[in-house]
């Protein structure tokens, strides 16, 4: 930077004392240099040029506006620099006659593009700087087409012809990367992916982030279940009781309306068996169970041949010799009835070959029709042999109807 | 040992083969039931069997009248004991997968930590099964970071697969004096959203790992399922300012889990038959939640 040399640090003071009387809002009276470092002599230079800048731009928008004030300036302060006398000489120049004007400028095409530029918003400068050619100003007259005497239509037409121009240079320019479909990463500019907000199609959902209104819903869900006392807590198994509750007998606290000799008697006669107990409710149940248990201690039986009891010892030896070497045990229980363990073919005695009409091959199909055909040849015969022989054609006819 | 565990996996299958039958007779019987309900006339089609199935259904009871099914069966005699749970990890972990392990074994109740050296999974299923634990849990990492847990319930399985993300250890946070101390009552499980038949196979997994607790238990443990991620929580609560005044303070681990398998045996049989699988990439999984809404 050239402000850390001496020369350069005198220079700058010069120009900031020069300026200064153009910049009233500059806080200082002159520039600062001795023990301040680049940054601070920068920083010093911009507090005065920014408000110098802004004045200027004002300036020049009202000259703008009023063209006539140029000639007052000049006319009061002079010309100092060599740049300035070059302006006035042109402005006068200008004001001689239009003799300035040659194919290079023209004083109209200026202030239209003065217009252009200054007259609608301050922003829109950048934009139209970019824009500007050496074209827009000095072509002669012949290549450039009059815009006045141009009809709407072909107004119309310069309109999309540019846009036309542009679109297909767009197309013809290389693409960018991501319009290029599949790409590596060594075909594509070094951390260029970071710069693009890919779209990614994820079949997962991604794990959920756990933010503190994740975690507030979770333990809502928690203060509710607890206030409600609802858990999914594992239930203890209930136990299975293995032993017959107890019988309850019941109390009558009734006066009795027998007296008790009769009771005796009762129960006496009960239990000599000249009169049977009436059947109260627990023992019709009691009935139905051991009625139930004994018909299925009858099928357990059966499962075992019926030989519950061990097999007697037999005392004597003796020796016999037409027994089969092996005693086989027969598969089928004996409580079975043999008419359940017959085979098939033992139930149904029938022809072997019993087919259902979808199951039929087309051989047996014809052979089907064969036998059919033979069959009712053979009894048309007989009857045509009983019959008188006069009619053997309405039977045929008959037979094909059939 | 072997020709009784060969023989109880036989007969695990058989039972498992007579499944489908015991479920359609059970589907006739409730139509049967709902029509005498009803006063419906018996659907045409079971009027050949209804005298049959009518007396069946008068000798059922409570624990007849459903269908046990296998998966159930599986987990039949759980409640009968309490769990006795395996701790282990993957070979040679990392101090914090050792951390995690640790703090694991405070959260399930009666769980044993083992280090796993060069122990290979037969081994350990083998001598788990002699000491009659009835779930092995494996925790693996990668690169520190606890990303996988295996539920492994024992002598017949299932074994589920879970995923690990979001991984808080207590480890992690510093402070000890605002985590506080680990309870070791029975904890009270919350199990929300498991809604489907996949995610009622899942809770009961994960609902076996813990014993009955005592109904006045203060510590609560809970998976809550949001979009087929689990979310374990770990929590203490305290009524301090009257019965409707609930202040929770959260202990111990935090973590998701993520299932996606479910096999029908335990982690060393690989010819195992897959339950259930997630499969990521088909273009239906987006759409589908498995575990519950």
């Amino acid at each position: 930077m050239g402000i850390g040399f001496p020369f350069a640090r005198l220079a700058s003071q010069h120009l900031f004392a020069s300026l200064k009387p153009y910049s009233p809002k500059s806080p200082f009276d002159q520039l600062h240099s001795d023990g301040f470092d680049a940054e601070q002599i920068w920083q010093q230079i911009d507090l005065q040029s920014q408000p110098l800048i802004n004045t200027l731009k004002r300036e020049i928008k009202r000259y703008e506006d009023k063209p006539e004030q140029i000639l007052k300036l000049f006319g009061v302060s002079g010309a100092n620099g060599v740049l300035e006398k070059d302006v006035k000489e042109n402005v006068d120049l200008g004001l001689e006659g239009e003799k300035v004007e040659d194919e290079f400028l023209k004083i109209k095409d200026l202030e239209k593009y003065l217009l252009l530029m200054y007259g609608g918003d301050g922003g829109s400068e950048d934009g139209s700087e970019d824009n500007i050619r050496y074209e827009d100003f000095y072509v002669p007259d012949k290549k450039r087409p009059n815009k006045g005497n141009l009809s709407t239509y072909e107004k119309e037409r310069e309109k999309i012809q540019a846009k036309i121009k542009q679109m297909e240079a767009e197309n013809l320019a290389p693409k960018d990367w991501t319009m290029q479909g599949e790409i590596s990463a060594s075909k594509r500019p070094v951390d260029s992916a970071l710069e693009v907000d890919l779209d990614f199609e994820h079949n997962i959902r991604p794990p959920p982030v756990i933010t503190e209104e994740v975690t507030a819903s979770l333990e809502d869900i928690i203060k509710k279940r607890i206030l409600e006392g609802h858990f999914d807590d594992v239930q203890r198994a209930p136990k299975v009781p293995t032993a017959a509750p107890k019988e309850t007998k019941e109390l009558d606290d009734n006066k009795s309306k027998k007296g008790l000799a009769e009771i005796y008697e009762e129960e006496y006669a009960q239990q000599t068996g000249f009169v049977a107990a009436p059947l109260s409710f627990n023992d019709e149940l009691k009935k139905e169970a051991s009625n139930l248990f004994k018909r299925l201690c009858l099928k357990l039986d059966a499962l075992s041949h019926f030989h519950f009891a061990p097999k007697p010892v037999i005392e004597d030896m003796s020796i016999q010799t037409n027994v089969p070497a092996l005693a086989m045990e027969e598969i089928a229980p004996v409580a079975v009835s043999d008419a359940a363990m017959l085979a098939p073919e033992e139930v149904f005695s029938g022809k072997k070959d019993i087919k259902e009409a979808n199951e039929l091959t087309k051989e047996d199909r014809k052979k089907r029709r064969a036998k059919k055909k033979r069959k009712y040849k053979a009894v048309n015969a007989k009857k045509v042999a009983d019959r008188a022989p006069e009619k053997p054609s309405q039977a045929l006819t008959e037979g094909k109807e059939q | 040992m072997l020709r009784r565990n060969i023989r109880l996996r036989r007969e695990y299958l058989y039972r498992k083969s007579l499944e489908g039958k015991e479920r359609l007779l059970y589907e006739k019987k409730r139509k049967i039931r709902e029509a005498l309900e009803d006063g419906k006339p018996i659907p045409t089609e079971l009027r050949n069997e209804e005298a049959a199935l009518r007396q069946e259904i008068d000798l059922e009871d409570d624990y007849t009248a459903v269908p046990r099914s296998l998966i159930d069966d599986e987990y039949a005699k759980a409640t009968e004991r309490e769990p006795k749970i395996l701790l282990t990890t993957s070979r040679d972990p990392s101090q914090p997968l050792t951390q995690f392990t640790k703090e694991l074994k405070f959260v399930f109740p009666n769980a044993e930590r083992m280090n796993r050296g060069g122990q290979i999974i037969n081994e350990i299923i083998e001598s788990c099964r002699a000491r009659e634990f009835t779930d092995l849990i494996l925790v693996h990492e990668h690169r520190g970071v606890p990303d996988g847990l295996i539920v492994c319930h024992l002598p017949f399985g299932p074994t589920a697969y879970f995923g690990l993300h979001n991984v808080v250890t207590r480890h992690d946070i510093k402070d000890k004096n605002s985590i506080g101390t680990m309870p070791g009552a029975n904890p009270h499980l919350i199990l929300n959203n498991f809604t489907t038949k996949l995610g009622d196979r899942t809770a009961t997994i994960l609902k076996h790992l813990f014993p009955v607790p005592k109904p006045d238990s203060k510590r609560i443990i809970t998976f809550a399922n949001q979009s087929d991620y689990i979310s374990f929580r770990h929590h203490v609560y305290d009524k301090q300012g009257g019965p409707k005044s609930i202040e929770l303070k959260e202990i111990g681990p935090r973590f998701e889990l993520r299932l996606y398998q479910i096999k029908l045996g335990t982690v060393e049989q690989k010819e195992a038959q897959n339950e259930w699988v997630l499969r990521p990439y088909m273009n239906t999984t987006k759409k589908r939640k498995f575990l519950g809404d």
